[in-house]
């Protein structure tokens, strides 16, 4: 029986130990105004415990970013207390980073998604009710897989999209269903560096670790890890620092790795292709390469010694607004102080920001095999990993449908080399569903996607309306809930189970596991059981046979390690490790084994085996005269921290950073609510001046603007930088023959005005 | 003895000093209190610029202003240096926010403990200063953002060790 609730917060059922705590920290949450923060001690006496309970470290690994840093957390009597690094991995150091700490706020959320529901008002739309109703998960279970069963009989299962990281549950739950289209956000996050590297060097996915800490020179495009608080990344930098390393960074906005760089080269946006071309040209010209790495691990250095030519220092310095004569001087410091290293990770200058990002990549993969900093000490690692079993294989699941290869809705076959990463891209998606091409989609099922998280918020909602059912698996109320049909409340990580393997820093292969630290809260399931459930009662036995469970497949990667989810329970650090030293590798993954400077896997596809200088694409106009760039706050995670209130009492709403003689020509103060306009819609943010910032461009904070009213701190902060951003469109793409599809997340110019 | 060691040079700006503060001792969110902040200085002009960034909080004086301006004796430096106020006998008055050079005492503008002085506190004591029964709460002198600092920027006094391998690194 339904039960009709005014406010989806209503009605915790849960078991009574665990809902008088909910309800006491509740009491504590309205008492100051905003944050659970009375002493957990004290509510668990409260709730009549008999003894004092014991306090105890439980090992897991935290959830917020990709680097998954190993955690110890603090727990008493099933409340979890704090969350501290773990010194045994690799990644955390012992540390956490300003997200991992906070990451408590969101286990202990109050607006949290707490049981099924599904939606009874027909009209969909951003500020239109659902009229939420709670429902049973089994209800919740027919619903789903009745309605995604009834789509794919009558229209096929393509006309589902399941739109999700590219994970191991979500991966397999689209294809068992016989659907292409697994739909993911790669294309505005990093997709450039692995298309470059997967053609260049690895022959699959781009490297993960950097080995910061022992280069003596540090080479930023727009790279500013330390400024967004990357764990591994912000400690081994400073390290860097703390050893002698030199630091030069190239970027439009002072940043914070621009702050304790010995150089801060304030570069034209879009232009630092130009730059590197320059860079590769003195050091070839000037023999300063090292010579051996180059013979013996790359290929096309002639190639690319007659390709280089015409990028001299005096051309680039046209283009860039840096003078020849720094340009030559960077080039030649950064070839002879070795290890030095082109720092990247995922949206500096190289990741998918502007048309030519793709290049640039390419240019860095070129400068850092010029040093030799390719799988060396102080350069880019290529990460350890133990050797696991494949999931499909384990579980003897049958081959796919045939219609899993289909054509898909973003037009991801019409990219060779992206489309072999199993990568997505959200603005084609859009694009797609909008125009039917090549096909209808009819359904989607949306797992810990915001709206927020897409570019051009509007043109996303319109084509969530042409949807027949939207499914959300969730842990807050983000805006995707008002155009859902039904919620299925997720677990946070803090609450799961999984294995982990080191990624962001193994120079020897090292795995975590993630437990429960605390009873998950509320009527909340993991992600594989909804899945699973969801498949099974589609009917797809065949696919999901009996024992598969995220339990078993846990169990299944540590097995194969020689060790057992239990016994890494009670291990006392929680962590599985084989520490072999590092030996750099003699082979890469490409067709013949080596670096390839000039690539032969672009050529083959028809794009430019060697990065060739294209512009930027949108330059400012008198209507739009000024580069937009965007960055990240460090205490931000995308678009999925802001109802934190801790955070946002330490930082209430994103800014829009300007140059102060800018500013002032325009009469804009400091602190003032301003207009910030693009050729594809307009945001209202606060004003902040500085000097750290070329006067020709405004810098966005992302992450804000939230309109879900569920989610009561989040509400109404900010503005959305993914309204300012066009989506970048198939024939574009193809037109410009960039094989990643990049998104061109910073391609555009903007006015501002009060 | 209690006090911090603050690496500006090492400091990031993350302020998971801040974070893990608020964390451990349970300051309320929206009273107008944060014990530890990290303050941004921008200098120069377009493109000579520099920015330094510190985290700050009670600084554990030696010989705190801030007891010798107290009028009623509410705060005090206990053995191990670690400088407290007692919130029963605070009449918040602010002289030591007048006293203090570094702008730590702070005070809540709403709840419970409006107008009575609150600050770093080495962790030793949480922003409610007793439990339930009206038991003192009085920790371990362990400040969380002395170790929880994700670059090591921010430390607790007593780790000498660190502060001079950076000194000889730099040659300072």
């Amino acid at each position: 029986m339904a039960e009709e609730v005014k406010s989806i917060f209503d009605g915790i059922e849960v078991s009574r130990r665990t809902f008088t705590k909910a309800t006491a920290a509740l009491g504590a949450f309205v008492a100051f105004g905003g944050y659970p923060t009375k002493h957990f001690d004290r509510l668990i006496e409260t709730a009549g415990a008999q003894e004092e309970p014991e306090e105890k470290i439980v090992h897991t690994f935290c959830g917020i970013c990709s680097a998954n840093c190993a955690v110890k957390a603090r727990v008493k009597d099933d409340m979890l207390l704090e969350l501290s690094g773990n010194s045994e991995d690799q990644i955390s150091g012992g540390v956490l980073c300003v997200k991992g700490y906070a990451g408590r706020n969101l286990l202990y959320d109050p607006d949290r998604l707490k049981y099924p529901m599904k939606r009874t008002n027909p009209n969909k739309g951003v500020g239109e009710d659902p009229k939420w109703v709670r429902i049973t998960w089994d209800e919740a279970f027919e619903l789903v897989a009745g309605k995604l069963k009834e789509i794919k009989d009558r229209d096929g299962p393509q006309a589902i999209a399941v739109v999700s990281r590219p994970k191991t549950w979500q991966k397999h739950f689209a294809k068992s269903i016989g659907t292409p289209n697994l739909i993911a956000h790669n294309n505005t996050c990093y997709i450039t560096h692995e298309i470059v590297w997967r053609a260049t060097v690895t022959g699959k996915g781009r490297p993960w670790t950097t080995d910061y800490s022992k280069s003596k020179f540090i080479l930023s495009f727009g790279w500013d890890q330390p400024g967004k608080a990357k764990n591994v990344q912000a400690r081994d930098f400073i390290e860097a620092k703390r050893n002698g390393a030199k630091v030069v960074v190239l970027d439009p906005r002072f940043s914070v790795t621009a702050s304790k760089a010995d150089e801060w080269i304030p570069i034209k946006p879009g232009t630092d292709l130009a730059f590197t071309l320059a860079m590769i040209n003195v050091i070839v010209n000037e023999e300063l390469y090292d010579k051996e790495f180059v013979e013996e691990y790359t290929l096309g250095f002639d190639k690319l010694d007659d390709f280089i030519q015409e990028y001299t220092p005096e051309w680039a310095s046209g283009i860039t607004d840096v003078p020849a004569d720094t340009i030559a001087r960077v080039a030649r410091e950064f070839a002879t102080t070795r290890p030095a290293v082109v720092a990247t990770h995922k949206r500096d200058a190289g990741g998918p920001n502007y048309a030519n990002s793709w290049r640039l990549s390419h240019a860095e993969v070129i400068l850092n095999a010029l040093v030799g900093a390719i799988d060396r000490e102080g350069g880019v690692i290529f990460e350890r990993t133990p050797k696991l079993p494949k999931f499909g294989e384990y579980f003897e699941i049958p081959s796919y449908p045939e219609s899993v290869k289909g054509e898909r809705i973003d037009g991801l076959e019409k990219f060779p080399i992206l489309y072999k990463t199993g990568k997505a891209s959200f603005p084609t998606f859009v694009e797609g569903v909008l125009e039917e091409r090549p096909y209808p989609i009819k359904a989607a099922l949306f797992w810990k996607y915001n709206v927020l998280a897409f570019t051009y918020t509007s043109k996303l909602i319109e084509a969530l309306k042409k949807l027949e059912f939207i499914a959300v698996i969730d842990i807050l109320p983000t805006e995707i809930i008002e155009m859902a049909d039904v919620i299925l409340p997720d677990r946070t990580y803090l609450e799961g189970s999984g294995v982990g393997v080191r990624k962001y820093f193994a120079k020897y292969p090292q795995v975590a596991i993630k437990q429960p630290v605390v009873k998950p809260l509320y009527e909340t399931k993991g992600t594989s059981t909804i899945l699973i459930e969801i498949g099974k009662r589609m009917g797809l036995y065949e696919y999901f046979p009996e024992g598969t469970s995220g339990k078993s497949w846990n169990e299944a990667q540590l097995n194969a390690l020689g060790t057992s989810f239990d016994e890494m329970k009670k291990s006392p650090t929680g962590i599985w490790s084989d520490k072999k030293p590092f030996v750099p590798k003699e082979e890469f993954g490409t067709p013949s084994k080596k670096i390839e400077l000039h690539s032969q896997v672009f050529e083959e596809n028809g794009y430019d085996p060697l990065p060739a200088w294209a512009p930027k694409r949108d330059l400012p106009s008198n209507e739009y005269p000024y580069y937009l760039i965007v960055t990240r706050k460090p205490f931000e995670k995308m678009t999925q921290s802001q109802n934190d209130p801790i955070l946002r009492e330490i930082y209430p709403e994103n800014r829009a950073l300007m140059n102060r003689t800018t500013a002032q020509s325009l009469g804009i103060r400091n602190g003032e609510y301003v207009y910030v306009e693009s050729r594809a819609g307009k945001i209202r943010v606060k004003a902040e001046l500085t000097e750290g910032i070329r006067p020709d461009c405004v810098c966005v904070d992302h992450g804000f603007g939230h309109w879900s009213k569920e989610l009561s701190v989040a509400y109404g902060v900010g503005g959305n930088d993914g309204d300012l951003i066009p989506l970048v469109t198939l024939d574009e793409a193809l037109e410009r023959k960039d094989p990643s599809l990049g998104a061109c997340m910073s391609d555009v110019c903007v006015k501002v005005y009060t | 003895m209690a006090g911090f060691i603050v690496i500006k040079e090492d400091c990031i700006n993350c302020k998971a000093c801040e974070v893990t503060c608020k964390i451990r001792n349970e300051v309320p969110i929206g009273v107008g209190v944060r014990r530890r902040q990290v303050i941004e200085i921008e200098e120069g002009e377009f493109p000579n610029v520099t920015k330094k960034f510190v985290s700050m909080a009670c600084m554990h004086c030696e010989k705190p202003f801030c007891e010798i301006a107290c009028p009623v004796k509410a705060i005090s430096k206990r053995a191990d240096g670690v400088v407290l106020n007692d919130k029963d006998r605070c009449i918040g008055c602010g002289y030591c926010g007048w006293a203090c050079p570094f702008g730590a005492p702070q005070y809540p503008e709403t709840g419970d403990f409006k107008g009575i002085m609150d600050k770093c506190t080495y962790c030793v004591i949480p922003f409610h200063q007793k439990d339930e029964a009206g038991n003192p709460i009085i920790r371990p002198a362990e400040p969380a953002c002395g170790t929880d600092c994700t670059t090591g920027a921010l430390q607790k006094q007593g780790d000498g060790g660190l502060m001079k391998k950076v000194a000889a690194a730099r040659k300072m």
